[in-house]
């Protein structure tokens, strides 16, 4: 093969690497994009993953908030695990932002959270004739988890602390995709587990399984804020009415959530936002609280980061006050 | 000694790392990193290197594998560097994406323990997974190929199952098998099963008949054809499809470790990739190259003696 | 000299009645290869059987060896009807097709091992090795050894079961002309210890003369035996002497070349 072959295969396929990665970033963020474009065509883009507790997205939507507030919305459809990414790298928005994001944000995510959600969307539970029926019952056993150092994780290794239980050393925990977690206790291959809800809520329905912990129903964490408004760092900080928009899209949608629940259910179901039943998705809905109120978020997302320190999840090596100033912002 | 031409190639990558050196602790760092673990790493690296440079002009042999490998090093090395720069020290990439070296090296010295764990049960996983899978897969390739009756039943199934991803098996698994470690070990072995028997199959089929043809002018039977003329001629095409289910069964690992696992690399990096912990993902993603690296050298090494029949005709 | 001990009670007496043999080539159109060939061979001869191309004589063989089917007649060998190739009745490729993951020794031991007896005549593998004269290389592999030498594993693997009959296939038609003519010797000289019936498959007209007893000269459009010659100079024949020429003139005329 002559050298000057060999130079030209080389080139193709620099070539062609570039012009991938240069057609992937022709898209930019979301925002610079519309910016170019007059401010009339700023299409706000927000992004959901089918959760029950992303009730206040679909609400809003349905029921024409956008109209209302002048804007334009999509919604886009993600995968559950690339959410903090998604918005981190401004393709969209605007998320509603879960426990399951924090840790994306102590690690440098470009996620800034703006107003509070809601309360309570994360339980455990356990085979009804099992003898765990709390935390404290939880040594020695094995509890299934969606991911490790998760919210569910880190939640219920603030609980064992306080029952003096070691969670590295006296529970066992293992990981399977929310879906499997039901299936895996029911094998006997762990004693309990907890994630999301609709998952731990159905074998309850059913009359199989107990819960043993809930932050919908239990203190303290019944009265913190579990989900955030989560909104794109960038656009925090360049695009503020935009921001501003996207709290008053997510209020209203919460505010359809605490009048309307059954028919929020109903219509998410229908249009395929989420699975489960229209009754399971009502039921959870109306379980928890749903309030727009920033500075009480602020509060509770003082909480949580200090929870998630104290578990380990968070580095030691974090600054609290630095990342709680830079991952949460009162919009005037 | 050699001369000024050689020499040059012996000491590149000390000077290299030197470099490295001075850059790495006299720049300031732009992102929060525990430099020290990385600067014992380099000075450490110094000195194999000059060890080795040195001794170089007094051992022949030495000094023709340094020379050898003298250019491929400096570059890794310079490369390395410019990607330190451009992350720790004037942050142009975006945390936690693009985490820097010295923060992925942070990575193995906080989780060593955890990471040999992981490696121990992943390797328990691979080998169960990846002879199963062979033990499978080698005798439906070989009946594949030799009976027509039996293609009336497998080809469906292996055009239908194989491409089937393994993610897409999780919740099947769960429930059909007893243990979630019989589960896991299934799916390794499945994705080392279906080009196992593509390759045996097809190498079974491409043979020239005038083997069977001679095979059965001397006497032999259908068994002796099959084992004894089949499989041997097949097994250079074989051997491909060993190599094939290898780095499937390295990326199935991922999948295979989400039931349920007390430990592993795609435990590892599942967990690492919840948390946002690029550099921990990007640590173990380095652990496992290696390791199948290392696996498939293993495997080149067995073709080269079981296939040495071959050395006179193909390109070694 | 090597003999080799006899064992079986060879015979190998083979009538060819009424046969034919049909095949759809690649464009769907039916080829007669082989139209009402009738034919008996002697047991121990050696005949040698030649035409042009598209002839029918590789397909022939073939029938005989049992590998393929005639679609009309039958062929018996010891008044047995032959329905599939037998280790009785050896066979040989112009192609030597060894097997090249075994080497010569493991190549020429294939019949005894398929037959499952190769523990108790392991011996019988190193005299016919030794009787192509190759012992040196009993443990080269095929890539390694020369046209001629591979042809002649491929002999003694033939041989190595002690067939009735030894069908070849221009054996000879790869090689060079002078190791031809050796081999050509150690052929003769093999068929004159095993004393088995012998047909081979040639292009060489020189050939034929040199080895066979009888000499059948197929025709193509249909694969037909056109005629049959005998030679009638007794072994060891030499290839200067006229009568030599007389044959061939007879054979170029029965092939329709003209040499004036």
């Amino acid at each position: 093969m002559s050298k000057k072959f060999i130079a030209f295969l080389l080139a193709i396929m620099v070539t062609t690497v570039f012009v991938m990665t240069g057609c992937g970033s022709d898209k930019k963020t979301a925002a610079d994009q519309d910016k170019n474009k007059t401010k009339t065509e700023r299409v706000y883009k927000i992004g959901y993953w089918g959760g029950t507790c992303e009730a206040p997205i679909f609400a809003a939507y349905e029921n024409k908030i956008a109209e209302k507030l002048g804007i334009k919305v999509e919604l886009v459809l993600m995968s559950g695990r690339n959410t903090a990414e998604m918005l981190s790298t401004g393709k969209v928005d605007a998320v509603l932002a879960s426990p399951g994001s924090f840790k994306g944000i102590e690690q440098g995510m470009d996620m800034v959270l703006v107003d509070s959600a809601h309360t309570g969307c994360i339980q455990a539970s356990a085979p009804i004739n099992s003898p765990i029926n709390s935390a404290a019952d939880l040594k020695g056993k094995r509890v299934g988890v969606d991911a490790m150092g998760g919210p569910l994780m880190a939640y219920l290794t603030n609980e064992l602390k306080r029952h003096g239980i070691d969670s590295k050393t006296d529970v066992e925990w293992k990981v399977y995709p929310p879906p499997q977690l039901q299936t895996a206790m029911d094998k006997g291959e762990i004693d309990c587990f907890g994630t999301w809800d609709p998952f731990p809520q159905i074998p309850v329905n059913e009359g199989k399984a107990k819960i043993i912990w809930s932050n919908t129903t239990m203190s303290p964490y019944k009265d913190y804020t579990c989900c955030f408004v989560g909104v794109n760092g960038k656009v925090v900080r360049e695009e503020p009415e935009v921001a501003k928009n996207i709290q008053a899209f997510f209020k209203a949608g919460g505010e359809f959530c605490n009048t309307q629940p059954d028919e929020v259910a109903k219509m998410m179901v229908e249009k395929k936002y989420t699975g489960g039943t229209p009754e399971l998705n009502a039921q959870l809905i109306k379980d928890y609280k749903w309030y727009s109120d920033p500075a009480r978020g602020l509060k509770d997302w003082k909480w949580h980061v200090k929870i998630f320190k104290d578990v380990g999840v968070f580095d030691a090596a974090t600054n609290p006050e630095e990342l709680i100033q830079k991952s949460y912002k009162i919009l005037e | 000694m050699q001369t000024l031409k050689k020499q040059s190639a012996l000491w590149a990558p000390v000077v290299a790392l030197m470099i490295t050196l001075v850059i790495h602790i006299e720049m300031p760092n732009k992102q929060l990193a525990n430099s020290g673990y990385y600067t014992m790493l380099i000075s450490f690296l110094t000195f194999i290197f000059a060890v080795w440079a040195i001794s170089s002009n007094f051992k022949q042999k030495w000094c023709e594998k340094l020379s050898y490998y003298s250019l491929f090093i400096t570059v890794v090395i310079l490369l390395t560097l410019i990607y330190e720069i451009i992350t720790l020290k004037e942050g142009l990439l975006p945390l936690p994406f693009f985490p820097s070296p010295v923060k992925i090296l942070e990575a193995y010295v906080t989780d060593w323990a955890v990471l040999l764990k992981s490696v121990a049960y992943s390797m328990r996983l691979l080998i169960l997974g990846y002879i199963i899978g062979m033990m499978l897969g080698i005798p439906s390739g070989l009946m594949l190929g030799w009976y027509k009756k039996f293609g009336y039943w497998m080809n469906p199934i292996v055009r239908i199952i194989g491409p089937i991803p393994a993610t897409a098996w999780i919740p099947v698994i769960l429930v059909a098998f007893p243990t979630s470690f019989s589960g896991s070990v299934f799916l390794i072995a499945l994705s080392v099963w279906f080009p196992v028997t593509v390759m045996t199959c097809s190498g079974v089929c491409n043979l020239n008949k005038s083997y069977f043809e001679i095979a059965r002018t001397l006497g032999a039977d259908e068994r002796y054809q099959l084992l004894k003329i089949a499989l041997p001629g097949a097994a250079p095409t074989i051997f491909v499809g060993m190599f094939m289910g290898l780095g499937s069964a390295y990326a199935t690992l991922i999948a295979a470790e989400m039931l349920g696992v007390k430990a592993g690399l795609g435990w590892y990096i599942n967990w690492a990739q919840g948390w946002a912990e690029y550099y921990k993902l990007y640590a173990a993603l380095g652990i496992s190259a290696l390791m199948c690296s290392g696996c498939t050298s293993l495997l080149f090494k067995v073709r080269d003696r079981i296939l040495v029949w071959q050395k006179g005709t193909v390109k070694w | 000299m090597v003999k080799v001990k006899q064992e079986s009670n060879l015979n190998g007496q083979i009538s060819i009645r009424n046969v034919s043999k049909k095949f759809m080539d690649a464009k769907n159109t039916e080829v007669k290869a082989l139209h009402n060939v009738n034919l008996e061979i002697k047991a121990g001869e050696l005949v040698a059987i030649i035409g042009p191309s598209g002839c029918g004589k590789s397909t022939f063989l073939r029938l005989i060896s049992g590998i393929d089917n005639p679609t009309a007649g039958e062929l018996y060998i010891d008044d047995e009807r032959i329905t599939g190739p037998h280790f009785t009745r050896g066979f040989a490729f112009q192609n030597p097709t060894l097997f090249p993951w075994k080497d010569v020794w493991h190549n020429v031991a294939t019949g005894l091992e398929a037959r499952g007896i190769l523990k108790d005549h392991s011996a019988d593998v190193d005299e016919y090795i030794e009787l192509v004269g190759l012992t040196q290389f009993k443990n080269a592999f095929p890539h390694q050894l020369s046209g001629g030498m591979a042809q002649r594993v491929a002999l003694a693997r033939a041989l190595v079961n002690h067939p009735k009959a030894l069908l070849l296939d221009e054996p000879l038609g790869a090689l060079d002309a002078l190791t031809r003519m050796s081999m050509q010797d150690e052929i003769l000289r093999i068929w004159n210890e095993q004393q088995m019936t012998l047909l081979f498959v040639t292009h060489d007209i020189d050939e034929a003369i040199y080895l066979g007893d009888r000499v059948v000269i197929m025709s193509a459009n249909p694969g037909q035996i056109q005629r049959v010659i005998d030679i009638d100079i007794p072994k060891p024949r030499r290839r200067n002497d006229d009568i030599f020429f007389h044959y061939k003139k007879i054979m170029l005329d029965a092939l329709g070349v003209n040499i004036d």
